[in-house]
């Protein structure tokens, strides 16, 4: 049987594993939503030219920001010196 | 809480908050409530209900979301800019200017949806926007601002919200989640700082690129007084200018009702304080340019617009700009930069950075270009003035609930001015000097 605090300890691994998810979730459906609208102004033959200008700028921010989230939760998260340390709370 | 913490004054608002807190918290919900209200209304009655009428059809929101989206540059933009340049003065003051970004993007964006009189349509930019519209440019820059914000205002956060986590301090599982495991190592203070560093570099140009944007949402129509390709600078000049006075004022009230004289100190208002009268400069001469040149062009319809507003039915608001976002301040700030000189003159440039996107937006839709448009003049219904008093009160709100939660001042960032800083200081500045060796950090003679 587990540790009550193991237990809470896995509880907000989780939850931070997927706050993290949702980010990621969150910036690809950005960068489907822009990838979309190229596709269909390019299907439309509706200036394609400004909608690819425009993708080429902000598909890499998006892309950038979710590079940076995701580094710094699991670097942080799975830094094995801080989890050497046990579970959050403990040392206060 | 420890009675030797040097930052106790920091985590009272947070473990300690005072009964004013809770009465502060239901003024601003009331308030917001009554702009919902008028939104309802608006929502039920249809846009009939404001002073919108054809070919007036963007007024007090159109003006409200520029103003807003404004006043976000204050944060970011400012912050990573101290941040870059090692300014140590700024570390009180980020995390107040990182957070009025996030909020005041929030309620900017909200007044397009507050504006649609069918908010459901804008399903149909999903499915269907073009980007060759720069409202759509707009949507996206600012889409990219608000989520690099709102990064770049919690990834400083999580060491303060590890010592929230290790004060045992209530919901103790959120702080437990947001700080991340952080433990500060070596690793993690590493990860942290390059994060940090790249997060500020790659959060100016968004920040500069979202008013540029809004400008072009103007400047890319061939409506006289807005085709302009000083535009785009305009409004970053402005956005910047009223950034720092809605910084100064958040300062000025948190000093006051947080207690926190050791934080924010004298000389923190009088460098903003010289900012900001570099910016009502700035401001000055970008507004002079743009109004000779359309005067010295004698185009009829520029010159029919530039009348509105000289002599004309918007002569008021064209005037009260000026003496607001230029006189005063200039007046004021060029010879007192004590808290109570700055607070009023960002007062006033605030009113005046208000007026002056009015002045922008509603003059030039009263006179259109097109000569089957019938001219016509705009006055805002007691409906718009409601939603532009709930919009504050919903910004004040959600930075007031915020700082219920979170560290207003970074402390860590204090500390770590306490413990480094100094010796930094002190390194870079014998760098600089002639006297010391190119490493300048031993302070050796050469």
């Amino acid at each position: 049987m587990r540790e009550p605090k193991q237990s809470r300890a896995s509880a907000v691994t989780l939850v931070q594993v997927s706050i993290l998810g949702a980010f990621v979730l969150f910036a690809a459906g950005v960068i489907g939503w822009i990838v979309h609208l190229v596709r269909l102004s390019i299907t439309l033959d509706d200036v394609p030219d400004a909608s690819m200008a425009i993708s080429l700028v902000a598909i890499p921010v998006f892309a950038i920001l979710a590079g940076i989230v995701s580094y710094v939760v699991l670097g942080l998260v799975l830094d094995p010196e801080a989890r050497a340390a046990g579970p959050e709370g403990d040392d206060s | 809480m420890s009675a030797a913490d040097p930052d106790a004054a920091l985590f009272a608002p947070i473990e300690n908050p005072r009964p004013g807190f809770y009465a502060i918290v239901g003024l601003l919900m009331a308030g917001t409530a009554f702009g919902v209200y008028c939104w309802s209304r608006q929502l039920r009655m249809g846009l009939g209900e404001t002073g919108l009428a054809m070919p007036v059809s963007w007024g007090f929101y159109v003006t409200n979301f520029v103003f807003f989206i404004g006043i976000s540059h204050a944060g970011t933009l400012i912050s990573a800019i101290l941040r870059i340049s090692q300014a140590e003065w700024r570390r009180p003051i980020t995390r107040l200017a990182e957070f009025i970004t996030v909020a005041v993007l929030a309620v900017g964006g909200l007044q397009i949806i507050v504006d649609m009189g069918r908010p459901d349509r804008l399903l149909n930019v999903i499915w269907y926007g073009r980007y060759q519209s720069p409202l759509l440019w707009d949507a996206t820059s600012i889409t990219a601002y608000l989520t690099a914000s709102s990064i770049y205002l919690y990834v400083p956060m999580i060491p303060d919200i590890a010592m929230l986590r290790d004060r045992g301090t209530s919901p103790k599982f959120f702080y437990e989640v947001l700080a991340m495991g952080w433990r500060g190592t070596a690793r993690q203070k590493r990860i942290l700082s390059r994060a940090i560093s790249i997060l500020a570099v790659m959060v100016i140009p968004i920040a500069v690129s979202v008013h540029t944007v809004v400008a072009f949402v103007f400047s890319m129509t061939l409506q006289p007084g807005w085709h302009s390709t000083v535009f785009g600078p305009y409004f970053v000049v402005g956005a910047i200018f009223s950034g720092i006075a809605a910084l100064l004022l958040a300062m000025i009230a948190f000093r006051w009702a947080y207690g926190l004289h050791a934080y924010l100190k004298e000389v923190h208002f009088n460098y903003l304080g010289i900012l900001l009268l570099i910016m009502s400069l700035l401001w000055f001469y970008f507004t002079f340019v743009e109004y000779l040149t359309t005067y010295y062009g004698g185009e009829p319809d520029e010159l029919a617009v530039f009348f509105q507003k000289w002599t004309g039915p918007y002569a008021v608001y064209f005037w009260a700009m000026g003496v607001c976002n230029f006189l005063i301040p200039v007046l004021i700030l060029s010879f007192r930069r004590s808290i109570p000189a700055v607070g009023i003159a960002s007062v006033f440039v605030l009113i005046g950075m208000w007026l002056e996107r009015f002045v922008i937006i509603v003059p030039t839709l009263s006179r259109p270009r097109l000569p089957e448009l019938a001219t016509g003049h705009y006055l805002p219904s007691w409906l718009e003035w409601g939603e532009l008093f709930g919009s504050f009160c919903m910004f004040a709100l959600i930075y007031v609930l915020f700082t219920r939660l979170f560290p207003i001042v970074s402390i860590w960032e204090i500390r770590e001015g306490r413990e480094e800083g100094l010796h930094d200081v002190e390194s870079r500045l014998k760098s600089y000097l002639p006297d010391y060796a190119e490493s300048g950090a031993t302070g050796d003679r050469s």
